[in-house]
């Protein structure tokens, strides 16, 4: 297994793309701060209060904004990564050689968790540098320094819950165009179109119609159903809000989006597993 | 005994109910240049992904090196199915290297003497997906070599070459199986290339192996013959008996036909001028072991 990952890790770093998709998703979270702080500023302006503008992008406060960059640039790496095994027959030379198909999914599981890892400190870096040259670093102690920790920690989870299931999809579709096409089309369109869809379904049909059925509604009840609660997506960014770790109220939301992401990860490396396993290799 | 290092029982695989291959019983000894041999979509391929461990079989079993622990026995084989399996992005070296490091192999030196082997060990940094088929092929059989495997399966390993690539993929084959008595699986359809590495064939139809049969066997069951007239029947004979052993012959006047010895024709023709014998008209029956192989293909046994 020890020498999977080692000749992964080898693979990883010859790739271009490893080091391409880095740099951008450092200019992006970069660029991003720069952009929100010009639209603040910009909308004082607008009000002709720009003498009362004082920057919030301090590089404290800018590390938990610009991490985010980072996931779009994870997922096209992943899928690259897993997908190209597939596309140049290289799974071949793996497979052949008597190594266990479970093996290989896990060593690929961690390229992903590095690369989440690299990529969100690669972003925390650069929003870290530009919202120190807006607005200074910003209060930092002790436990400003735990807080971060942990915040990149919950990230980090939520991350990997995401790309466990862009990765299972690498192994499922096995096309580099088509995984890379697919994962930006979860990422993208899910949360707005399909998860509105099924609260909308849920709310307006599905609610009333246990409502009306009264040994069901009696221990089923559907107030306000939704279902971005339950995809690890949104924790992306519930999980960079200080607030969490702190407030009583946010306890809930920390305790669901934990369950939630470990869930998915588990979920999706079963599934991704027992696909590659029962599958045979073209 | 006879050490084999390829047993299968009964491997079957079906896709949708079709059985493209059929019960296939294949037995390579160790050290064979054992040759796959069947028209396109006989079952070649869909054989050899089994083997490799690519496709589970429907039904049947196999054995490796004699046991059924297959992951043990794909660990010592090294294979190459259909198209070069390489990183386009690396150079040579780096492709090489990344099977060194997957085999847990310390010796970095291994890579430079499995380039040298295959005849890559000049092209440098130069990126994978610049190389000519040729050249990825042979890198390919590099990859396949990290780790002296003892056993390679090679699935249409000439496809796409021009005559020289085709002519380098065989010598160094041979080389292997010479040198360092690598057991060999190799597809092909094209029979006249295989039939100059091969000593064992399988033919497969229609996802069944029809016969496998030895270089022996094949001249066993063809016979091949050659006829001889001559003006001096008994002088001729003498040539025959004391120079080649021949002994099995039948003659008539002038007609001689001999039952042996048939690939050594040329050297014949020579010794029997060198000893005065003018030939009048000389033929070679039944040689023609690719027409067999063909007939087999085409027909399945009769």
């Amino acid at each position: 297994m020890l020498r999977l990952i080692k000749s992964d890790f080898y693979k990883l770093f010859r790739m271009k793309s490893f080091y391409i998709c880095g740099i951008l998703a450092a200019i992006f979270a970069g660029l991003g701060i720069f952009s929100l702080n010009t639209l603040d500023k910009a909308q004082y302006a607008l009000y002709g209060l720009e003498d009362m503008f004082v920057s919030q992008y301090t590089g404290i406060y800018s590390i938990t904004i610009g991490i985010s960059s980072a996931t779009l640039f994870i997922t096209i790496l992943v899928s690259m990564f897993v997908a190209s095994e597939f596309k140049f027959g290289t799974i071949k030379n793996i497979v052949s050689r008597g190594i266990g198909r479970a093996e290989i999914y896990f060593s690929k599981y961690i390229i992903t968790v590095f690369v989440s890892a690299v990529y969100t400190l690669l972003c925390a870096s650069a929003s870290f540098v530009v919202g120190c040259c807006i607005a200074g670093v910003g209060d930092f102690n002790r436990t400003v320094f735990l807080d971060m920790l942990e915040i990149f920690g919950l990230f980090l989870l939520a991350e990997i819950a995401i790309q466990s299931i862009f990765q299972m999809f690498g192994f499922i579709i096995r096309s580099t165009g088509w995984t890379i096409g697919t994962n930006i089309a979860i990422f993208a369109f899910l949360p707005t179109m399909v998860l509105n869809l099924i609260d909308m379904a849920v709310n307006n049909w599905l609610a009333p119609a246990v409502a009306s059925i009264d040994w069901l509604s009696s221990w089923l009840k559907i107030e306000n159903f939704s279902s971005n609660n339950y995809w690890p997506y949104p924790y992306l960014s519930e999980f960079t809000d200080v607030d969490i770790l702190h407030m009583d109220f946010f306890q809930p939301i920390l305790t669901r989006g934990l369950i939630v992401c470990v869930v998915y990860i588990v979920l999706a490396t079963a599934v991704g597993v027992f696909t590659f396993q029962k599958r045979d290799i073209d | 005994m006879t050490e084999y290092v390829l047993e299968t029982k009964d491997l079957t695989k079906k896709y949708s109910k079709k059985a493209v291959v059929d019960s296939v019983n294949i037995k390579i000894r160790k050290g064979d240049i054992y040759g796959l041999i069947g028209k396109n979509g006989a079952g070649k391929t869909t054989t050899i992904r089994m083997i490799s461990g690519l496709a589970s079989p429907t039904s049947g079993e196999m054995t490796l090196f004699g046991s059924d622990n297959l992951a043990d026995g794909r660990s010592k084989t090294g294979t190459i199915i259909e198209n070069p399996a390489i990183y386009p992005y690396m150079s040579a070296r780096q492709n090489v290297e990344v099977q060194r490091i997957l085999k847990g192999i310390s010796d970095k030196e291994i890579t430079d003497q499995i380039l040298d082997i295959v005849g890559l060990s000049g092209v440098g940094n130069k990126k994978a997906k610049k190389f000519s088929l040729g050249m990825k092929q042979r890198l390919a059989i590099a990859i396949a070599l990290v780790d002296n495997p003892q056993f390679l399966i090679l699935d249409e390993p000439i496809n796409g070459l021009d005559p020289s690539g085709i002519r380098d993929v065989r010598n160094l084959i041979l080389k292997l199986s010479q040198e360092a008595g690598i057991t060999v699986l190799i597809s092909s359809h094209i029979l006249g290339e295989l039939m100059k590495i091969a000593n064992c064939y399988g033919i497969i139809k229609d996802g069944k192996l029809v016969k496998q049969i030895t270089t022996e066997e094949m001249r066993e069951a063809i016979k091949p013959q050659a006829e001889f007239i001559v003006n001096h029947p008994d002088k001729a004979k003498a040539v025959f008996k004391e120079l080649f052993g021949i002994t099995d012959m039948e003659v008539q006047g002038n007609w001689i036909r001999i039952n042996e010895a048939v690939d050594k024709y040329e050297e014949i023709k020579k010794c029997l001028e060198e000893n005065d014998i003018i030939i009048t008209s000389m033929t070679k029956i039944n040689d023609d072991y690719e027409e067999y192989l063909i007939k087999l293909m085409e027909e399945g046994e009769e």
